[in-house]
């Protein structure tokens, strides 16, 4: 049997024990900047999450206050509202695209059906969509005269209908 | 900033006659230090949330908001909301 003493090369062990030091350390620096770099790119990436986000609901606000200007419009100028916008569906079927959303537009009367009586109150919500991003506002609609108008004080921003 | 007359029914024409149909696309681009643009895309109307006369004069606040001054350095955090149901001032 061969006798293996650590005396035999006290140099080369010295290398090797060097080299094993040298390897952790650097493997230890490297995983710290590996860290550093990951974290930044992570904090980077949430930021700019963040920051569109931002910009969706902002855009989204804009959009579901202009869904009830479009509606209002549309009734102003269609006296058939009540039975072309019946049904409590979304108008129009196929969201209307504007700037990076759609608009849509909901009236939903108490009673369940808006074509029953012209003297019905009803409710105008407006829907506005950026991305995943919903944004609903609300107001009461009333005849005035031949027309519909919004009740002072109605409008507020609300949970899609 | 670009104001168009656009038809209810059809939002894609663009009205420049006289027959006014009471709704007005607007349309707003900023361009940023960078030259970076952004556009923002609005609807507004004859007979809007927007077009309401007050029952009674008074003050109205549209908008709250918030300023931080941070620090001894004074950074400023602004932030605001528009108010959708316009409240008198208190």
């Amino acid at each position: 049997m061969k006798k293996i003493s650590l005396r035999q090369n006290p140099c080369k062990n010295n290398r090797h024990r060097r080299s094993g030091y040298l390897y952790v350390s650097v493997m230890g620096v490297a995983t710290v900047v590996s860290i550093i770099g990951f974290s930044a790119m992570t904090l980077a990436r949430m930021k700019l999450k963040s920051a569109q986000s931002g910009n969706e609901s902002t855009e989204a606000v804009i959009l579901s206050q202009s869904a009830i200007e479009y509606a209002m419009a549309n009734i102003h100028e269609n006296s058939s509202w009540r039975n072309d916008y019946a049904g409590s569906t979304e108008v129009p079927g196929t969201p209307l695209a504007v700037g990076n959303g759609t608009v849509t537009f909901k009236l939903v009367d108490d009673d369940g059906s808006l074509s029953d009586d012209t003297d019905d109150l009803a409710t105008l919500y407006g829907i506005g969509r950026v991305g995943d991003t919903v944004h609903v506002q609300s107001v009461v609609i009333q005849p005035s005269g031949s027309e519909m108008e919004i009740v002072v004080g109605s409008w507020k921003r609300t949970a899609a209908p | 900033m670009n104001v168009e007359q656009v038809v209810p029914g059809d939002l894609s024409v663009i009205q420049n006659d006289n027959t006014d149909k009471g709704l007005r696309r607007i349309t707003i681009t900023v361009t940023d230090p960078q030259s970076n643009q952004t556009t923002l895309i609005g609807f507004r109307s004859e007979t809007g949330v927007m077009e309401h006369n007050p029952e009674e004069a008074g003050t109205f606040v549209t908008w709250v908001g918030t300023e931080l001054d941070v620090g001894s350095r004074s950074i400023k955090f602004v932030g605001g909301a528009n108010i959708a149901n316009h409240t008198l001032e208190p």
